[in-house]
């Protein structure tokens, strides 16, 4: 059952990919003042709805565990909070390779960049705090209070940068790019291909989580009746 | 719940008082910093927004310190444990600490503040209320957040260094909100209605959340 | 006064105790005696509420854990939980206040008295040798009349005399209806008291039963 699930969702996942990358190369027009540079935005913002999409995760399964204690919980949230982090690391990379030629700098404190920033640095102290605790109820715990802390930052933080400084190319309301239709559509299945991408891996990575403790603790087993031990 | 709270800041109160020349020596640390950077600046005064910058950065150095020390009161002998098993409201134990470490923070910033004046000869401010409300309010906002965070790492390998990695992401529209107020401070901008409630809603967010949450922390 | 009904701890998919069924009337001693890292110290940590079984359950007076039983409890760890830069005496007015003890300074004097440390009540904690500060930690524990006293080697570091009158103090509370725990590697008290419980592994069986079950 489990197996067929994902193998299922792998299915998928690799078609999405698949058209995505038909929508992005071949399928929408390049863009007016742009050109073919303009391409990294399907990837750049479906990166960051897959990644807000992994923090949102991270919180809700930090609820999760707080209440009822199930360990599938954590799991999930350890994956997301990955996968968050790598989905964050391309949102960075590609923003300043199309930021260097248009706006003429690498970095800039744009209010979506800077909070995107934030959030890469919240999210590794996440995943840094978790592999500092030795002891796994201990760390659920905590990593589950971090992760809604966390979350909860995420408005404070890009309320307070977009008050800040904004020159950030406004997409839907009419900003500096016009939106052909044929591009929204490439943005919107790119973003379901990631979004999808994002579940596949954190599924697998989940599993992992849950084989590795299954494994901790079957080595317990093993270790114990070798000492003379008897269940 | 109150006595509680009274009781225990008291009580750190006491023991850092007890050990007051460690108290000075984060005030000095913040003074060399200063003349450092008047050095590097090479006698000319520094511009508002770099004394606002370098001001927090001294403030915030210092608060790693302190935050460090006064958690370590309990973890020399596990004291811990002894307030945990005590009929008290788990929260009133962070709230305690959080007190003590509020005034320690408030300390430290009033004794190293003036120093920015003196040494590096930035005017004194154009307004006073956005630097008095900003140093107050920044002082309460580290020691929320950095006093949930020190239960959160107390278990943690490495603490020393968890512990300003995972407290400055987290505290980062504070610090922009009370730096952007030091600033003002000096340029004497009127627009600063924005970082009030900025600061206002941190203050808010991190001194509430430890109430619903800090009961789990202590159970596991 | 505290009765485990098949509790049971695991941590990293180890499990430091196997499911374990107590009950311990008023005005017992029980003896906790095992190899080092069978899990005795875990058993302690458990009934004091530090670590919540990872299942089955835990019973104070017949009612499942509420905060308020926490001041049914007195803990003694191997760690004093004392604060090394306050004086004996501020470290015992700081927790009886916590406690909300009345009578506070006179009840410290006593248990000073009873304890035999009244001469080093101004010195800090930080100054004790091992002996006098052990006895500190149980004058903690005893500061607001425990019904359930748990001690974590207790004798560890205390000369023959100061063993004696730890004793002492404990069999006139459990007398007057204290249960106390005692986590110990000294077989020869372990005989005495009412109840000798061993631990190896994980796995905890009651040796000998002096009262009624």
């Amino acid at each position: 059952m489990r197996g067929k699930g994902l193998t299922f969702l792998a299915a998928v996942t690799f078609v999405a990919v698949l058209a995505g990358l038909y929508m992005t190369f071949v399928y929408a027009p390049p863009e007016r003042f742009m050109g073919d540079l303009q391409r990294l935005m399907y990837f750049h913002i479906a990166s960051a709805w897959a990644a807000m999409l992994a923090f949102f995760v991270v919180f809700a399964t930090g609820i999760g565990y707080l209440v009822t204690r199930r360990t599938a919980f954590d799991h999930v949230a350890v994956a997301s909070a990955e996968v968050g982090v790598f989905f964050t690391t391309l949102v960075l990379i590609t923003g300043p390779i199309w930021a260097r030629p248009v706006w003429n700098t690498w970095w800039t404190w744009d209010p979506r960049l800077t909070t995107t920033l934030i959030l890469w640095f919240i999210y590794i102290a996440y995943l840094l705090l978790r592999s500092s605790i030795a002891d796994d109820a201990r760390r659920r715990v905590v990593a589950s209070i971090f992760g809604i802390i966390g979350f909860a930052d995420v408005p404070i933080v890009h309320f307070s940068v977009t008050w800040w400084r904004s020159i950030h190319p406004n997409l839907f309301s009419g900003g500096s790019i016009n939106m052909d239709p044929a591009m929204t559509r490439a943005l919107m299945v790119n973003g379901i291909a990631f979004v999808l991408l994002y579940a596949l891996l954190t599924w697998l990575r989940a599993r992992l989580e849950a084989v590795r403790d299954e494994a901790a603790a079957l080595r317990h087993r093993v270790y114990d009746m070798a000492d003379g031990d008897r269940p | 719940m109150w006595t509680a709270i009274w009781i225990i800041a008291r009580k750190d109160i006491i023991l850092e008082y007890r050990r007051r020349w460690l108290l000075a020596s984060a005030v000095l640390f913040g003074f060399l910093f200063v003349v450092v950077l008047g050095i590097a600046y090479n006698g000319k005064p520094l511009p508002p927004d770099a004394a606002a910058g370098a001001l927090w950065t001294v403030l915030l150095f210092s608060c790693v310190t302190i935050l460090l020390r006064t958690s370590s009161f309990e973890e020399e002998r596990k004291a811990w444990y002894a307030l945990f098993t005590a009929p008290v409201d788990r929260s009133a134990i962070f709230y305690g600490k959080l007190l003590a470490n509020t005034a320690f923070l408030f300390l430290v910033e009033f004794a190293v503040t003036p120093s920015f004046w003196i040494i590096l000869g930035v005017p004194a401010p154009a307004a006073w209320p956005p630097l008095l409300i900003g140093l107050t309010a920044g002082a309460v906002g580290l020691a929320e957040v950095g006093t949930f965070l020190l239960f959160l790492t107390s278990m943690s390998e490495g603490r020393e260094i968890l512990f300003p990695v995972s407290l400055i992401p987290l505290a980062i529209p504070l610090l922009l909100a009370v730096i952007r107020l030091t600033a003002g401070a000096w340029t004497g901008a009127d627009d600063l209605f924005v970082w009030y409630a900025v600061t206002g809603g941190y203050l808010m967010v991190f001194g509430l959340l430890p109430w619903l949450l800090f009961e789990l922390l202590v159970e596991v | 006064m505290i009765e485990l009904r098949k509790a049971s701890l695991s941590r990293n998919g180890r499990t430091l105790l196997y499911p374990v069924s107590l009950r311990l009337p008023p005005g017992v001693i029980a003896a906790v005696t095992g190899p080092n890292g069978a899990g005795k110290t875990t058993l302690l940590r458990m009934m004091a509420g530090l670590w919540k079984p990872t299942a089955g359950e835990i019973f104070f007076q017949g009612e499942p854990p509420r905060p308020d039983h926490r001041r049914l409890i007195g803990l003694v760890l191997q760690e004093s939980m004392l604060y090394g830069g306050l004086t004996v005496e501020e470290n015992l007015t700081f927790f009886g206040r916590l406690y909300r003890i009345p009578q506070l300074a006179e009840r410290v004097r006593d248990l000073a008295r009873e304890l035999e440390f009244t001469r080093r009540l101004g010195d800090p904690v930080a100054t004790l040798s091992k002996g006098y500060e052990q006895r500190v930690a149980i004058a903690r524990a005893l500061l607001h009349s425990p019904s359930l006293l748990l001690l974590d080697e207790p004798f560890d570091g205390l000369d023959p005399s100061m063993r004696d009158l730890v004793r002492e103090v404990l069999v006139r509370r459990v007398s007057g209806g204290l249960t106390a725990v005692v986590v110990t590697h000294d077989l020869n008290y372990a005989e005495t008291a009412d109840l000798h419980i061993a631990v190896q592994r994980g796995r905890v069986a009651v040796l000998q039963r002096r009262i009624e079950k």
